[in-house]
């Protein structure tokens, strides 16, 4: 045997563990490492657990979700009351005849002046009569606006028309209106602006000439609507206007009030606007029956809202608070979020 | 179902290579049974005592996580030889590169080697041989420890190895060559 074949087989009779104690040492060793690889697997894994909270929180905080930006929740003991929040100054109360909507078209009064009647509604179409003051109309739907002798039919346009004497003002904020009257026939498109005059020219008409005294003769209200009339009521509702632009609501209420007794579709409208004039006169004992009149006749007509509002400020001003507060629970009642609910409850109250 | 009895399970049994098994194995009695032939093994291939524990340590605890598939208890010594054959070529490479670097240590304290009946001369032996070895590539290193130090038959060292009879022949010759070709002539 070389010094080669020596060592190698000096090298195969080495054994480590031939000691039995050295066999128990690593055997040991063994044992604690297999406890550390364990505490390494179970740190490792909660670890994992962590970063895996912090990022699933860290994204839903970046997505902005309410539960993550949501304030904490007091916890209050037992039997304690929490302190009530913060009140916001009460606003002032709003317009009752703020604007109303009818066939998907928004109406919007521009002066407390404005009588508008709806003579016709759909699902998409509103026919209108603009008796005075302005209106300011936007809407999808198709729209016919009716003012004297002034037609404007407009489809998905924002428009105003603003009644004066003797004179419509239309300007168009959007889209394009049709704007006709006997012979005429015009298209104004958004930012255009039009005056045209609502009566017939003196070639047309007995009327005077411009310059000369507006004031119209109204004829008696027991004269207007008789049996053999065209349209009665339609003739007592221009009577009625004349009158008022006169300055005679005396003699527009009595043909309002006469034009009530007649059996017409437009009766509610009719009730309410003699109920706006009574309350405008004064009589606001009157005004309130003549408003829950309206509201009793067309249950659900488009004033229905309106006239029960109305009908609670007429109170409130007839100084009938347990009515007028009766009246106001109906209405918050039935319209909870309703267009007058903060006027209601402000007139609910005054009224004490 | 496997039987739940670990404990009666005797490492004289455990060890008999021909011993049909079927029984659930804990990692400590594989420890025990296995643990002189693997630290055998691991010198041999490293060629130096202070790493055995280490690579001990690192078969057993690989093992440990692989023994739910070790289903026959005639295959654990073969199976835990490839492991070690594996580690060991992991750290082989990594102390070549130290060497090529310059700074694998070279303090002899490989003669401190683990054997009671080994004289001095013995040692200084065993240390020349495996400075030689430390020269050879690590997988013909390997290869020729297996053949000639572990006396595995060629088919085995392949199989150990991951290569083809060929090439373990090839590798086993190549170092044979080199180790003759420096033997000092008396």
């Amino acid at each position: 045997m070389n010094r080669f074949d020596f060592s190698r087989a000096a090298a195969r009779s080495v054994d480590p563990y031939g000691d039995p104690s050295a066999l128990e040492v690593a055997a040991a060793r063994f044992a604690r490492a297999r406890v550390r690889q364990q505490t390494t697997r179970v740190g490792l894994l909660v670890t994992a657990v962590v970063v895996a909270g912090i990022a699933v929180g860290w994204v839903e905080r970046s997505s902005g979700s309410d539960a993550a930006i949501a304030p904490p929740i007091a916890v209050l003991p037992v039997g304690a009351k929490a302190p009530p929040p913060p009140r916001a100054p009460a606003p002032p109360a709003p317009s009752p005849s703020a604007w109303l909507r009818v066939g998907g078209t928004d109406v919007v009064k521009l002066d407390d002046a404005t009588e508008l009647e709806v003579t016709r509604s759909g699902s998409d179409s509103a026919q209108l009569q603009l008796r005075a003051g302005g209106v300011r109309i936007a809407g999808g739907s198709q729209v016919h606006l009716t003012t004297g002798r002034v037609d404007i039919r407009a489809q998905r346009a924002v428009f105003s028309a603003q009644s004066h004497d003797r004179t419509l003002e239309v300007s168009v904020e959007h889209g394009t209106i049709d704007l006709a009257w006997p012979g005429e026939h015009r298209q104004l498109a958004a930012g255009a602006s039009m005056t045209v005059s609502t009566v017939a020219s003196p070639s047309e008409s007995a009327l005077p000439p411009v310059g000369a005294p507006t004031v119209e003769e109204a004829p008696p209200a027991e004269e207007l609507g008789a049996p053999g009339a065209r349209d009665p009521v339609e003739e007592l509702l221009r009577a009625a206007d004349a009158s008022r632009r006169n300055g005679d609501t005396t003699a527009a209420i009595a043909q309002l009030r006469r034009a009530t007794e007649l059996a017409d579709p437009r009766r509610p409208t009719v009730l309410f606007t003699l109920g706006k004039l009574l309350l405008g006169a004064g009589r606001a004992d009157e005004a309130a029956g003549v408003f829950a009149e309206a509201a009793a006749t067309d249950p659900h007509g488009l004033l229905i809202e309106d006239s029960l509002a109305r009908e609670i400020e007429a109170w409130a001003a007839a100084h009938q608070p347990e009515r007028a507060q009766t009246r106001a629970r109906a209405y918050l009642a039935r319209y909870p979020h309703g267009l007058f609910r903060d006027a209601v409850i402000h007139w609910s109250k005054t009224s004490r | 179902m496997r039987a739940a009895t670990p404990t009666a399970l005797r490492l004289a049994e455990l060890a008999r290579a021909d011993h049909e098994v079927d029984v659930e194995l804990t990692s400590d009695q594989l420890f025990r049974a296995h643990a002189r032939f693997v630290a055998s093994l691991a010198y041999r291939l490293l060629g130096r005592s202070d790493e055995v524990d280490d690579l001990v340590q690192d078969v057993f605890l690989a093992a440990q996580r692989s023994l739910a598939s070790l289903r026959a208890k005639d295959a654990a010594r073969a199976w835990l030889a490839t492991i070690t054959v594996r580690k060991a070529r992991r750290r082989l490479r990594v102390r070549r590169l130290w060497m090529t670097i310059g700074l694998d240590r070279d303090d002899g304290s490989e003669l401190a080697v683990t054997s009671h009946e080994a004289g001095p001369y013995t040692m200084t032996l065993i240390a020349e041989l495996f400075a030689r070895l430390d020269r050879i590539p690590t997988d013909q290193r390997i290869a020729w420890t297996l053949r000639y130090l572990q006396n595995e038959q060629l088919d085995v060292v392949a199989a150990r190895c991951g290569c083809s009879l060929a090439t373990v022949k090839r590798r086993i010759e190549a170092v044979s060559a080199q180790l003759e070709a420096e033997e000092p002539r008396r």
